[in-house]
């Protein structure tokens, strides 16, 4: 068989009546800006629509918190100008809250309210945050819980008490659920809370020692009650292959439940109905990083859009892993079907052990951008599926050039990098109705190229909210004259935009 | 600044997977090829279904729609507009000249890769 024979063709994606159209930049507006006020608020790691608000939960000045790490790193000019010891700052997490009746047109911020911070602890004698982030959040009523409630997965610091699970019926008071058998101080956080037949299930991300994204063992523990912390295994450690070093996503699609895990050898995607008593039976849809291997480190996002899984990829510190040697390489999306077949969407034309594969959008890896480093959230939002990424340009800023690649070097230096990230700093966000014909909403972080990562999206009934990580702030190094120096940075700190087409927020 | 150069044709293949690009075919009733692909539609068969009529017509003005004169091709750009396609014609210099120095740079290695017949003594 060759490249040029035609490939297995697949069910055509089912669109149920006409889609209002989908969302443009122009429908874009920003309703939150320089972290709210307060500029080390760096990531909206979180974001939920509960009891008719929308809730963020933040994580605080990564780029000094990604300085005092283990994570390997090359860059000979940090992005931010940071104190000696980062607790100097005040790094504790926040949840914020917006009452859309609240909201003042042309005030910025207006309509927020900071519900809750995390209190400090005395770790040996040392303060500290208990929580530096808030890194996942959903709805969901337990068997002992009166109502819905609000639970919020947490990022804490290596010599503090570990992730936990808060659990809130008002937003505004936040209590610790009981974690599993395990759950010890090493785990630092969790990226998933994820609500699926009455259970919800949860996994480890990360541990201390610079592995914020790598647990070691792709486990998964669910419970009908988690106040009362009645965790159970949901699978058998790392589904029985010692490569899945985490289970980095999960998404429910109708009698299923998938889980992405992250492996070095590519990404792998299981799936179970969470039938009879746990741990349950699982099955493996999608190998060794969809036929791509090591490039297709990890599941970053999953999606459910017109009855089809889809899952986007990257590799971990921002598309380039220094740890092992992995990247750059723009990130891939498949889609799957039910019976298991899966789409190449976007990425490069291969043959793979389910048949040849050709990307139906036409889109090479990164939507053709060679900067991004990972698809990273996804959201299906009346009748569109829409797409954020990760970009990376803007760090060549600060990266040391004397390793990069020859071509890559001259390239910039023929170019510049300052004309580089005019053209094209900052995260995109597309948008496609039946998940193979994308269109670009916004290539640029919505005019502000510090806006370099889309790590959330909440449809709402009043439309569509979408959190940029801006951790550029609040004093952000500059080249000026050949003199490299901090200034205050007026774009600095997460911004919310909001899509609406008429009326809403 | 890069200088472009034209590309032959036949390298300009389409990108996405063939099978998509005729995918509304088989929504009404086309008859596939031995290879999969949709058969042509004869004008008669077009105007034997009234859905394919009222598509026709509905395909017609899209059409017209598409290529009818904007501000941009009457020389009315807007300046949105010509901020747009400046960054994409900026981005488009800047993914040639890399291929440019991908393509040096290949040349530069080739040598010590391919070592010729006289290096092999």
């Amino acid at each position: 068989m060759s490249l040029t024979e035609p490939p297995e063709r697949s069910t055509l994606p089912v669109l149920r009546g006409p889609a209002p159209p989908g969302l443009g930049e122009k429908d874009f507006h920003r309703i939150g800006r320089n972290g709210f006020g307060d500029q080390l608020n760096a990531y909206p790691h979180s974001m939920a629509w509960f009891r008719d608000r929308l809730y963020v939960g933040t994580t605080r000045s990564n780029l000094c918190l990604f300085k005092v790490s283990k994570i390997e790193k090359k860059l000979d000019r940090w992005p931010v100008e940071c104190p000696d010891y980062v607790y100097d700052q005040d790094m504790r997490a926040q949840i914020w809250r917006l009452d859309p009746s609240e909201q003042v047109p042309g005030v910025e911020n207006s309509g927020w309210e900071r519900t809750f911070q995390s209190p400090w602890i005395d770790a040996n004698g040392e303060r500290l945050p208990r929580e530096l982030g808030y890194r996942a959040m959903a709805v969901f009523k337990g068997e002992s819980d009166p109502e819905d409630c609000l639970y919020v997965a947490t990022y804490t610091p290596a010599r503090g008490q570990g992730a936990r699970i808060l659990r809130s019926t008002d937003g505004e008071s936040f209590d610790e659920v009981p974690m599993p058998e395990g759950f010890g101080r090493q785990i630092i956080t969790l990226r998933l809370v994820i609500p699926f037949k009455g259970r919800l299930f949860t996994s480890p991300t990360g541990t201390a020692g610079g592995n914020p994204n790598s647990a070691g063992n792709a486990v998964i523990f669910c419970s009908k009650d988690p106040a009362s912390g009645a965790w159970e295994v949901a699978n058998i450690p790392s589904f029985g292959e010692k490569e899945n070093l985490g289970v980095f996503e999960m998404v429910a699609c109708g009698d299923w439940l998938y889980a992405g895990t992250a492996a070095l050898m590519g990404y792998q995607i299981w799936r179970t109905r969470a039938e009879g008593e746990a741990p349950f039976e699982w099955e493996c849809v999608v190998r060794e990083g969809a036929g791509r291997g090591a490039l297709n480190q990890g599941v970053a996002s999953f999606a459910v859009h017109n009855g089809y899984v889809y899952a986007g990829s990257g590799i971990q510190h921002g598309g380039i892993d220094r740890t092992t040697g992995v990247g750059p390489a723009g990130p891939e999306l498949i889609r799957i079907h039910e019976d298991g077949q899966w789409d190449l969407i976007v990425g490069s034309e291969r043959f793979t052990t389910a048949g040849r594969k050709v990307p139906l959008s036409g889109y090479s890896p990164g939507f053709d951008n060679i900067f991004a480093g990972y698809f990273w959230r996804m959201e299906s939002h009346d009748g569109w599926l829409y797409l954020g990424t990760f970009d990376w340009l803007m760090m060549l800023r600060y990266s040391e050039q004397t390793k990069w690649p020859r071509p890559f070097a001259r390239m910039v230096e023929r170019f510049g990098v300052e004309r580089l990230i005019d053209l094209r700093g900052g995260a995109e966000l597309y948008r496609s109705r039946d998940g193979e014909n994308w269109l670009p909403v916004s290539l640029q972080g919505f005019g502000n190229a510090y806006n370099y990562g889309i790590r959330t999206m909440q449809s709402t009934p009043y439309g569509l909210a979408v959190g940029c990580i801006n951790p550029f702030g609040p004093r952000v190094g500059v080249e000026s004259n050949g003199e490299f120096s901090y200034r205050d940075n007026p774009d600095g700190g997460l911004e919310i935009w909001f899509g609406e087409k008429t009326g809403g927020l | 600044m890069s200088k472009r150069k034209a590309k032959p044709a036949a390298l300009l293949v389409p990108l996405r997977a063939g099978s998509r690009r005729d995918s509304i075919a088989p929504e009404f009733g086309i008859p596939m090829t031995f290879d999969g692909m949709p058969m042509p539609m004869s004008i008669v068969r077009l105007q034997s279904d009234p859905r394919l009529i009222a598509l026709s017509i509905k395909v017609q003005a899209h059409v017209q729609m598409q290529f009818a004169p904007t501000p941009r091709n009457k020389g009315m750009e807007t300046e949105d507009d010509a901020t747009y396609r400046t960054k994409l014609e900026g981005w488009a210099d800047a993914l040639e000249i890399m291929l440019e120095e991908v393509l040096n740079e290949l040349d530069r290695i080739k040598p010590a890769r391919n070592p010729t017949a006289e290096d092999m003594v």
